[in-house]
């Protein structure tokens, strides 16, 4: 839609001369002319600008009203670029804290790097530094990163998937804007960003069922269901709750003690369960399948809660990591714009979707009989 | 939702923006009606609060708009939804009165309710009976659209009686009443908290108070930065938005023994 821009002075015209179009924009310039004040005086008191004495705001608001002027989004937007340019020069630093125990994590996995591109590319669009900070043992402690922070004048720091075993970071919270990326276990309860896995597992049971799956199961850690605040179990719960009992399977969740295990527990619960299909976060569960001579998909069907994109090949639900550091980050901004400092009175958790992807790890499963007899 | 539309109301005069109230509905704005309004008013920023279920709804040309949903997860756009978080206030509600020594916990919620919030009563619920035995798991009372508030009380004590519940988590705050029209005392023969604690509140109920006018807050905050930023339209993938909530203790559900 055309938008009449408030910086254009309009001459009045002749009624004839008017095209008999929508009532006539007012601009910035007819309330200044109203008030008697300079057009910039208006601008800068629609904006609440403190330079302007409050009556007088008050005041320019009154007319402003008056002549149902309407805020043009265009210069919103112009703001807003110009508002980011000044920004740039006073470079706002932001700190990405990760700790050191979560190698299970990072070590070959996809999901660290992905969730920093995000919140370093969100952090670079808006002229923010992003730069990364290791806690734990043989890293910095709470409260040598405190001092850290503090000296080199960071005021936002995102918080980066603890593991469980870490339940707190004592920094001073008071002194900074902070976001958790999905470690909800994780005190104090700051504003939390996260991957929707309750959707993601929902998501992967539906397009399933569609490719003709009567028996899927699932299969993860107890430390990612404690860590993930039980979101995949749910999501297979929710789903179950409106199916037959006979195409219920109850899900294996083991414990990472038991890993080594997998390849002798994988076999025995398909087999008692009669498992068509698995559905899983973990990925090594490919090489569980290799030692204990399962073969993808005539014994059994796979499809990923977690597509890493090195695997294109690979039925299941891609989570949006990068997204998730992009908003993680967004989120942060926009809290220190506003100097949002401390821990929240009520926490907001941002839940982020997935997507489904077609594989050959779980393909259109004509109605046959079922694979255990 | 008059403490929705007050968070809604604070946080856009401090962002300095104007919010109306417009209603689509029968005897209101239809979806031409309502684009004609928009545009002669040159409004671009939508919020679109609370629908439900099984009433009107409405369909945008949503590329035009900076949109934000609050709850309304049956019905278009996918946008970026805003909500206070029924799953955790019902675990949350669950594990207090399991520590209040309650053994029988149900769950009663229309099924409108779930159907607004994606089901998320229900997956909270399942997840903190899913470890108890079989025999003490009560089976979730979804009660039907448009039920009339007796035959719900009806429908209420006979579930309660059916499956020996000893405290219900349900997210009408007329909890206790609808009980006690039935003859059921509360809390002798059976405990209650509400997932819905607003004022005014009923004397004594025990409950989740969620924290609406947070969620206007947040909802206004979601469209002005679209705004701001000159975008339009609905992203590809919708964050969904929860804002927490907090229990508050009740001679509705005391500790028990």
């Amino acid at each position: 839609m055309s938008k009449v821009s408030g910086k254009t002075d309009q001459a009045p015209r002749a009624v004839a001369e008017r095209s008999p179009a929508p009532k006539r924009y007012h601009t910035l310039a007819d309330i200044a002319a109203k008030a008697g004040v300079h057009v910039t005086t208006v601008s800068l008191a629609l904006r609440d600008h403190p330079s302007i004495p409050p009556s007088t705001r008050a005041r320019i608001r009154a007319v402003a009203k008056e002549f149902g002027y309407q805020r043009d989004p265009l210069l919103d937007a112009l703001n807003f670029h110009r508002a980011r340019q000044t920004q740039q020069a006073r470079t706002v630093n932001s700190a990405f804290v990760v700790h050191a125990g979560t190698t299970r994590l990072f070590s070959g996995a996809h999901y660290q790097p992905l969730v920093y591109a995000g919140a370093k590319a969100a952090a670079e669009a808006r002229g923010h530094t992003l730069d990364i900070f290791v806690v734990g043992q043989g890293h910095l402690a709470p409260a040598r990163l405190n001092t850290i922070l503090t000296a080199r004048g960071i005021t936002g720091v995102l918080l980066s998937t603890f593991e469980i075993d870490i339940e707190q970071l004592d920094l001073d919270w008071s002194q900074f804007c902070a976001v958790k990326i999905e470690c909800l276990h994780l005190t104090p309860h700051l504003d939390a960003v996260s991957n929707d896995q309750l959707q993601v597992a929902r998501l992967a049971m539906r397009r399933l069922r569609k490719l003709g799956y009567r028996r899927i199961g699932l299969a993860t850690a107890r430390e990612d269901q404690t860590r993930l605040a039980e979101s995949f179990g749910m999501g297979v719960l929710i789903e179950q709750a409106s199916l037959p009992e006979a195409e219920c399977v109850p899900p294996l969740i083991f414990s990472l003690a038991e890993v080594p295990e997998l390849p002798r527990i994988i076999p025995e619960w398909m087999r008692a369960n009669k498992v068509d299909v698995i559905i899983s976060n973990w990925n090594e569960l490919f090489d569980t399948f290799a030692t204990a001579g399962i073969r993808l998909p005539d014994d059994v069907a796979f499809a990923s809660l977690d597509v890493p994109p090195s695997m294109p090949h690979v039925a299941g639900v891609v989570q949006n990591h990068r997204l998730v550091g992009q908003r993680a980050m967004e989120q942060l901004a926009i809290m220190t714009d506003a100097y949002q400092r401390g821990v929240p009175e009520a926490q907001t958790i941002t839940y982020i979707p997935g997507y489904w992807q077609d594989g050959v790890t779980a393909s259109s499963r004509p109605h046959r009989h079922p694979i255990w007899v | 939702m008059e403490a929705i539309l007050g968070g809604a109301r604070r946080q856009a005069e401090l962002l300095g923006y104007q919010l109306e109230v417009l209603t689509v509905g029968e005897d209101d704005h239809d979806t031409h009606s309502l684009t004609a309004y928009l545009t002669e008013h040159q409004i671009s920023g939508l919020i679109l609060g609370s629908f439900i279920p099984g009433f009107s709804e409405i369909a945008l040309n949503w590329d035009d708009y900076a949109v934000a949903k609050i709850h309304s997860r049956h019905m278009e756009p996918e946008a970026t939804t805003v909500g206070n978080d029924q799953l955790r206030e019902v675990r949350m509600a669950f594990r207090h009165l399991a520590e209040a020594g309650y053994q029988r916990i149900g769950l009663a919620v229309g099924r409108s309710d779930e159907d607004a919030s994606g089901h998320r009563h229900t997956a909270g619920f399942l997840m903190e009976e899913a470890p108890l035995p079989p025999d003490r798991r009560v089976p979730p009372l979804l009660f039907p659209y448009n039920i009339s508030g007796e035959d719900l009380s009806g429908m209420i004590a006979r579930w309660v009686r059916r499956h020996h519940v000893d405290a219900v988590i349900c997210n009408w705050s007329s909890i206790q009443l609808l009980l006690e029209q039935q003859g059921l005392k509360v809390p002798d023969d059976v405990a209650c908290a509400t997932l819905c604690l607003c004022d005014p509140a009923p004397p004594g109920l025990a409950g989740v108070r969620p924290n609406f006018d947070l969620v206007g807050e947040r909802a206004v905050s979601i469209v002005v930065a679209q705004l701001k930023s000159a975008q339009r339209g609905l992203p590809e993938f919708p964050s969904s938005i929860y804002v927490q909530s907090v229990w508050q203790d009740g001679p509705s559900a005391p500790r028990r023994r």
